[in-house]
């Protein structure tokens, strides 16, 4: 209904009069002549949403934007592999064996052993890794949300609990509890792997969440909140966590790039995904024979994680700067 | 005799700080009248505000407890209502308006929703358009300018004023048989005192609703309230009509009060503050707590010894002071320093 209203030239709510505001549904139109309707309509500030604010400031950030733009390629060419690639990456050709990468026959990346294209393999590899890494973020981030959340609402024995059990997994040598929990739980699926990877990712949004909820929970739009009969869960989902969306935002973009660090790491050292399946770290570790011989193996779905994570990781930093509330035009 | 909206029968609440227990509310009864405006005054940390956040419940525990005491709403002691029953009460039947309006609004969630929600929290099943005609509704009443645009405003679109007036229509929106106004116009500049009081008075004549309204702007008062309770150091020290409180005050604190105001008949260089500090709640004097910074007191000993009851010293009109027979001739004494005449009706408020 607004759209429609902010749409008019002040011309055409001047010719349309006072009729205008009543057939929109708005209350009774206090305004009779013509002049009052294009005073009105001359007077209304166009107020920016957030949402706007926010797009405005990300858009002027140049390393953020060219990021997402080389991201969003490659995760649309990794994701749509099947379509993409010029092979399939299990496609054997024995011609064709450990050759140094070229543009003859489209074999960018070169190819193994066996003669595999490896620029299809990496694409494939990548498109896994992105899926795991994204569910990765999504779960760890909801754990840590909802964990934090109720820390730092309710305080007491409660925050003490959970954030004993955080400082506890935080304690712990990370890359061993991975393996163990890899090595008993789960190889091979990798959303059995994504699942591990979160399953230990999600302290660190936790405790940024808990923290914000200690801050936000002595704020007077919360006691106002209760005092109009709010339940608990209901200051804790409506009325809070959107206050927290900028700090969980940066921070479940920065666990995508650590979620395909950690599922390289695993893979690498054999615990992650199993083959068929091709992931980034797989190939590297299956690479790292080569090594000397042909460079290529290691260097291109290494380059591949390091360009994705470096992308990730300026994304992370332009959505920082533009979410920052401190910042906002007023 | 009509029956109260509200009744708080002597209540007690303390807070456990590391330097030891502060008894914040001391054993405080009052009652509110439908319909009416019941000022309550006092200096910071008199208490005034706790009393309303304990008949509401929302002392967080810990640190703080109601110890004792009861509130009567509609026939039943809020004190004893499960936390269920309570939320029913918050935002339906009573109803807060806080002081700051820079920061009692949720700074990501647009004004209209806000409204929406105190809306929705006791009507679930009202719709988005529902939502909005009552909310855009609401804003028309406390004379927000273009409604139905303010409504997909953020706070900090708004100014302070308006701010205000959005906090008086989310209060208002349950049509609420008591609202409580905890210094509503004390982070407002002057002038937009002025027209919130007048919105104030407006949602109030409309909704019928008893107010109770908390601040230490004796103007305000004398403006707003039909009755006046003066609190210090945690208890009510004077009750009674605001005409009877302001010409003939029985406490010397009230005397105080008063006499530290800036005033429009006489030329003063000087205001009459009252000496000392307000008492450490969690080392109240013994007697009467007013005793060390008391005119009246001239070393007697009573005043330091028996704690004073509330003294009926005239229709509806109570004040706890031993010696509040004397107290009209202290306030001509005080009168006399300042220099103003005393007239026959007094200053008239």
């Amino acid at each position: 209904m607004s759209e429609e209203i902010r749409e008019r030239t002040p011309r055409d709510a001047a010719v349309e009069g006072h009729s205008q505001p009543g057939g929109s549904g708005g209350p009774p139109p206090p305004a009779d002549s013509e002049l009052d309707a294009t005073y009105r309509e001359g007077l209304r500030i166009e107020a920016r949403s957030q949402w706007q604010l926010f797009r405005r400031r990300f858009v002027t950030h140049k390393l953020a934007m060219v990021s997402l733009f080389i991201l969003l390629i490659i995760c649309g060419a990794a994701l749509f592999a099947d379509r993409v690639a010029p092979y399939g990456f299990e496609q054997i050709d024995l011609g064709n064996r450990s050759k140094a990468p070229t543009l003859e026959d489209n074999h960018f990346f070169g190819t193994d052993k066996i003669g595999r294209d490896y620029f299809s393999r990496v694409l494939y590899g990548t498109g896994t890794s992105v899926r795991v890494a994204f569910f990765v973020a999504f779960l760890s981030t909801a754990i840590g949300t909802v964990v934090g959340a109720l820390a730092g609402y309710y305080r007491g024995w409660l925050d003490n609990v959970l954030m004993r059990f955080v400082d506890f997994l935080l304690a712990v040598p990370f890359l061993a509890v991975l393996l163990v929990a890899a090595a008993f739980l789960g190889r091979g699926s990798p959303y059995r792997v994504a699942t591990i990877i979160a399953l230990l990712l999600w302290t660190t949004i936790a405790r940024i969440v808990r923290g914000q909820y200690l801050s936000l929970r002595e704020k007077e739009f919360v006691e106002a909140a209760r005092a109009s009969g709010a339940s608990d869960a209901r200051i804790i989902f409506r009325h809070m966590l959107p206050n927290t969306f900028s700090p969980i935002i940066v921070n479940a973009t920065l666990t995508v790039a650590l979620a395909i660090l950690l599922e390289a790491t695993l893979s690498f050292l054999g615990f992650g995904i199993q083959p068929p399946t091709p992931a980034l770290g797989k190939l590297i570790d299956d690479g790292k024979g080569a090594m000397l011989t042909d460079w290529w193996l290691v260097t291109m779905p290494g380059l591949m994680i390091v360009t994705i994570c470096l992308c990730i990781n300026f994304i992370g930093d332009g959505l920082r700067d533009a979410l920052d509330p401190t910042q906002s035009e007023r | 005799m009509v029956e109260p909206v509200l009744s708080i029968r002597n209540l007690v609440t303390e807070f456990t700080t590391p330097d030891g227990v502060v008894r914040a509310v001391n054993d405080v009864s009052y009652d509110v009248y439908p319909g009416e405006t019941l000022g309550v005054v006092g200096e910071s940390g008199s208490g005034k505000s706790v009393t309303v956040m304990s008949v509401l419940r929302l002392i967080p525990q810990p640190p703080g407890r109601i110890v004792s005491g009861e509130v009567l709403f509609g026939g039943r002691d809020l004190l004893q209502l499960s936390d269920r029953e309570m939320r029913r009460i918050r935002g339906k039947e009573i109803a807060m308006i806080f002081q700051d309006p820079m920061t009692s609004l949720n700074p990501v969630m647009k004004v209209g929703r806000q409204i929406g929600e105190a809306l929705r929290v006791h009507d679930p099943e009202l719709d988005d358009d529902g939502v909005r005609t009552r909310a855009v509704d609401l804003l028309d009443q406390v004379g927000v300018p273009n409604p139905s645009d303010r409504f997909d405003q953020y706070p900090h679109q708004y100014s302070g004023g308006m701010r205000q007036r959005a906090m008086i229509a989310m209060a208002i929106a349950n049509q609420p048989k008591l609202l409580i106004a905890d210094e509503p116009t004390t982070a407002l500049d002057v002038t937009i005192q002025a027209q919130v009081l007048g919105v104030l008075n407006t949602a109030r004549d409309q909704t019928q609703a008893a107010t109770i309204l908390i601040t230490h702007d004796l103007g305000v008062i004398a403006e707003e309230a039909d009755r006046v309770v003066v609190m210090y150091g945690g208890k009510v020290v004077e009750v009674g009509d605001v005409h009877t409180i302001f010409n003939d005050p029985r406490h010397p604190y009230t005397v105080g009060l008063m006499s530290s105001l800036p005033r429009l008949d006489t030329d003063l260089d000087r205001l009459a503050p009252i000496g000392g500090q307000p008492p450490s709640l969690i080392n109240l004097p013994p007697g009467c707590s007013f005793h060390p910074r008391c005119r009246l007191m001239r070393g007697r000993e009573r005043c330091r010894t028996d704690v004073p009851p509330l003294y009926d010293t005239g229709p509806e009109h109570r004040a706890a002071c031993h010696f509040h027979e004397e107290v009209p001739t202290l306030r001509e004494e005080v009168e006399q320093v300042i220099g103003a005449e005393l007239t026959a009706g007094g200053s008239q408020a």
